[in-house]
């Protein structure tokens, strides 16, 4: 603890406080000063810079126009100002052209010149050069000079009245300092000596201070006198206290305790002997630690040794003298003597063992609930992976049967390609027997018209045959494709207006056509029919007209029907129309030949079958989404070219005058059918040809191997043992000058392509003898 | 009276009666020309940005001396003139008779400074501007009262001076800044 005599009086602080505050406006002072000063300068700087390059603005334009009379009234405005000094114009090339004031300022505006600065703030002048300008290029340059005497003089000013202001504010700091040092200290210390000369019990204490002081000082002078009356008051009334206190410790129903802190029983009541079973004389005679556990004795030693505070509800069980176990809470206070040096603990005992009995139950209780809890838990648990599972299985029946259900309509598609390509190649082969002779009735008839007639009907009805066979070849995939690169875009921005009229003008058609979509190998004609099938399809399902969306787009995704199937790049063809809809139980069939649902007549059923074909034939996928009374989406996949299609090498065309005229040859017929054997050998000889005949590969190798020139054969795809492609070959490794005609109706486009290097020409069946005719004709050109 | 005498009597009186081409000193010519230039490149509608070559025409009496000596003057000044105030695009200038104002290329003229003289139909050649949307401008201030957009001249303190017509400003297509317009001394409707 510090000396009395070293501690500051408040007189010192009050004095120290009031030369803090001086110092600091003084600082305070001072920085006024300069930020002032600063400010006025550059105000005046501000200012008249801005008057400077306002009057150059305005005399840049008479200064180009050279209207001098014009730029001297300007100048003459500036020069009204009381702080210019001086102007001073000159031209471009530094000719004076406008002085003012200039005499006495000669050597100042020299220096400044010299000093080629665009501006010079000095004691008492501030220079400022400007370049005028007009168009962006210079006009001449003007220098001003402002006198800074009326600047100076208010700076002075300041300075003479802030110092006042600072002289002013010492003195009222010194004399509040003084007035506060008087009115506080001055109380205090005279309350201090009367405080030093109270005396307890003596009824001394009146310190006679109203009316002097300052309110704060006189209350605590009065809550002093009523304190120290309250300790008289306390300290005579203390026997009294002593003796309810005893009464009340004997006589309480809680048992209570004292003892030393060495745990020494000193005082007791009767209920403490009552709840220990024993006596008081014998409680008086033993510890705390033998009545408690002695592990609790020096738990509570240890609280009270660190926190060095009371103990409330420090719960523990004790035993009684006959063996009874009960539940308490001790409530321990520590007494302390007037030098709070710790006596004696005080010790409540409160019983609480019906409370802990009550809790027991209650926990007990909670944990059966918290079992049962748990069981259900584990229940639902069960529950739910037993439905998880039952799900997954449905799911996985679920998949299983779309797959099967689209297995047996791929299975059912091929066997009707299967089927229906056979067909189409024994008809064609009739048809092939049936059309040339039909010519040759015609050219044997000579005139008779009745037999010219019969035999335009005939004639009608083969090519109806024909073309039906051709449908059906496209749906079986055997027909030719004449792949070739094809924007989709194009052309479908063609072919939808010519859609257009025959959707009629209830069925608007709108396009929506991707950007960047990537070409295309496409046989443009069958792509052609593609669309118009579907535009037809669309024009029926709409009869009270609606919307017709063609879309394309560039996309990436499975088509197997696997969400984690490979997925590739496809250009996609979408057709949207906005009609009835088909529904669930008709969209299996919408692919099989024949199936329709309108009225049977020519053509109808074969649409979406031919459709089918022709997206096959590009190795392209079609896949149809509808629902009744919305409307049906057909998606047309297709691959997007691969480079080298682009790069396909255009074959040169020959002027048609170098071709020579078809040469008389020798021709090889091979075929297993007869009829279409001798058929094809009439045409050909009926042309102009030698014509040999071969009823399958092997007889043609023997023809050829005898040595007979023979300049083109007509071979026959689909032929027992040897079928065309081998007999091709045989043939080109004998004689590889022997040019080929591959004829068919029913032709595997993969074994055509790999013997297309050893192809010259290919003959689908049926033929006319025009057709036979113009692909002779071209081969031997060749 | 012989044909002699009477020719020289028209001919005294068409000198008295048209103001003659005033004799003024090179520089001050040089100084109009200057400002005439400089105000028809200040012409709002004049659109340096879109054309290659700033086309004007100088239009004199070739029966008068004054005037072929005046436009050939104009000529040097304008094809010898080191800095114009055209943004650095070439100036090509066409010396044209009071005669060929009819065959003149008008539509590719921009400006037209009209030398005075007697021969000079101002009527037609202000129809022509008015019509292509040409500057006419002269350096003598007598021309503003006949219709000339700009013409520039020397008061008697030998200051020059600036004279619109606003009329005309209007039909040949002109228009110009306030900061011009307040150096223009001298404007007529």
């Amino acid at each position: 603890m510090a000396s009395d005599k070293t501690r500051t009086t408040i007189a010192a602080k009050m004095w120290i406080l009031a030369i803090t505050v001086f110092l600091l406006m003084a600082g305070l002072a001072a920085f006024t000063w300069y930020s002032t000063t600063t400010l006025l300068k550059d105000d005046f700087v501000r200012k008249s810079s801005e008057k400077v390059l306002s009057v150059s603005d305005k005399i840049a334009a008479p200064l180009w126009l050279h209207q001098d009379s014009y730029r001297d009234r300007i100048l003459q405005t500036l020069e009204n100002e009381p702080s210019v000094s001086f102007l001073y114009l000159t031209d471009p090339d530094g000719n004076h052209l406008y002085g003012f004031r200039e005499a006495p300022f000669d050597s100042l505006l020299n220096a400044f010149q010299n000093h080629h600065a665009s501006r010079q703030l000095t004691t008492n002048q501030f220079l400022l050069r400007h370049v005028v300008q007009y168009n962006e290029e210079p006009q001449g340059t003007l220098i001003a000079g402002f006198n800074m005497q009326q600047l100076n003089q208010q700076i002075a000013t300041t300075e003479k009245y802030l110092m006042y202001a600072l002289g002013g504010l010492a003195l009222l700091v010194a004399l509040l300092a003084s007035i506060l040092a008087r009115s506080i200290a001055h109380p205090i210390r005279s309350v201090y000596k009367k405080i030093r000369s109270y005396k307890l019990a003596e009824n001394t204490f009146d310190l006679r201070l109203k009316g002097r002081g300052s309110r704060e000082l006189v209350r605590l002078v009065q809550y002093f006198n009523t304190l120290a009356q309250e300790v008289d008051h306390r300290f005579q009334n203390s026997n009294v206290s002593t003796l309810i206190s005893e009464t009340y410790f004997d006589e309480s129903p809680i048992p209570i305790l004292v003892s030393l802190p060495n745990g020494d029983i000193e005082k007791a009541n009767q209920s403490a002997a009552d709840f220990f079973e024993i006596t008081i004389e014998t409680l008086l005679k033993s510890n705390l630690e033998s009545l408690l556990d002695g592990g609790d004795f020096h738990n509570i030693e240890k609280q009270i040794n660190k926190s060095d505070k009371d103990i409330n509800g420090y719960v523990t069980a004790l035993l009684t003298e006959r063996g009874q176990r009960r539940f308490v809470e001790l409530n321990i206070t520590l007494l302390r003597d007037s030098e709070n040096i710790l006596t004696h603990f005080m010790i409540t005992i409160v019983n609480i063992s019906e409370q802990v009995h009550a809790q027991q139950k209650i926990a007990e209780a909670q944990t059966r609930t918290t079992d049962a809890n748990q069981q259900l838990q584990e229940s639902e648990k069960r529950l739910r992976a037993a439905l998880e599972k039952s799900k997954a299985e449905l799911a996985s029946m679920n998949h299983k049967f779309d797959s099967q259900q689209k297995l047996f309509q791929q299975q059912k598609l091929k066997s009707l390609e299967t089927l229906i390509g056979g067909f189409a190649h024994e008809y064609n082969n009739i048809l092939g027997i049936m059309n040339p002779n039909l010519d040759l009735l015609k050219t044997a008839s000579g005139n008779d018209e009745n037999v010219q007639k019969r035999a335009a009907v005939l004639q009608q009805a083969v090519d109806r045959a024909a073309s039906l066979t051709r449908q059906l070849l496209i749906f079986s995939r055997n027909d030719n494709f004449e792949l070739a690169p094809l924007s989709p875009n194009s052309l479908i921005k063609r072919l939808v207006p010519m859609l257009q009229k025959a959707l009629g003008s209830n069925i608007n058609a709108r396009l929506e056509l991707g950007i960047g979509i990537p070409d295309i190998s496409a046989d443009e004609v069958k792509l052609c029919q593609v669309l118009v099938n579907l535009a037809a399809n669309a024009r029926d399902a709409m009869p009270d007209g609606g919307e017709l969306v063609f879309r394309t787009d560039f996309t990436e995704q499975s088509l197997t029907g696997h969400e984690n199937g490979h997925r590739e790049k496809y250009v996609r063809i979408t057709i949207v129309d906005s009609g009835c809809g088909i529904s669930k139980e008709n969209l299996n069939h919408i692919f099989d030949p024949f199936f329709t649902t309108h009225d049977v007549g020519d053509w109808k059923g074969l649409g979406l079958s031919v459709a089918h074909g022709i997206m096959k034939g590009h190795e392209g996928e079609i896949r149809i989404e509808s629902e009744e009374r919305i409307g049906t989406t057909v998606h047309l996949y297709f691959k997007p070219l691969a480079a080298d299609v682009n790069s396909q090498e255009i074959p040169e065309v020959k002027d048609p005058s170098e071709i020579p005229a078809p040469p008389n040859g020798n021709i090889l017929v091979v075929d297993d059918e007869e009829m279409i054997r001798e058929s094809l050998g009439e045409i050909l000889k009926f042309l102009g040809y030698n014509v040999y005949f071969a009823d399958g590969g092997e007889d043609a190798l023997k023809i050829v191997r005898n040595g007979e020139t023979i300049h083109v054969a007509i071979i026959d795809f689909e032929m027992p043992k040897m079928d065309g492609i081998e007999t091709i070959k045989a043939i080109k490794e004998i004689d590889e000058n022997i040019k080929i005609i591959l004829s068919s109706g029913f032709a595997n486009q993969e074994k055509v392509a790999d013997a297309s290097d050893s192809i010259q020409a290919f003959l689908p069946k049926p033929f006319q003898i025009d057709d036979l005719s113009d692909t002779m004709s071209e081969i031997l050109r060749n | 009276m012989n044909r002699r005498l009477k020719a020289f009597i028209y001919i005294s009186i068409a000198l008295l009666g048209f103001a003659p081409v005033q004799a003024q000193t090179p520089r001050a010519e040089a100084l109009k020309l200057e400002i005439l230039l400089k105000l028809f490149s200040q012409n709002k509608n004049l659109a340096l940005s879109e054309i290659d070559t700033v086309n004007l025409a100088i239009f004199y009496d070739p029966a008068n001396a004054a005037a072929v000596e005046k436009a050939e003057q104009y000529e040097n000044l304008i094809t010898s003139a080191t800095k114009m105030p055209f943004k650095g695009k070439p100036v090509r200038v066409n010396t044209l008779s009071a005669e060929e104002v009819a065959s003149a290329n008008w539509d590719t003229f921009r400006g037209v400074v009209v030398i005075p003289g007697e021969r000079i139909n101002l009527s037609s050649m202000l129809q022509h501007c008015a019509e292509n949307q040409t500057l006419s401008m002269a350096a003598d201030s007598t021309m503003s009262g006949q219709g000339i957009s700009i013409a520039v001249d020397m008061n008697d303190e030998q200051q020059p001076e600036i004279w619109f017509n606003a009329t005309s400003l209007n039909n040949e297509g002109a228009s110009y800044e306030r900061e011009i317009l307040q150096l223009v001394q001298h404007l007529r409707f």
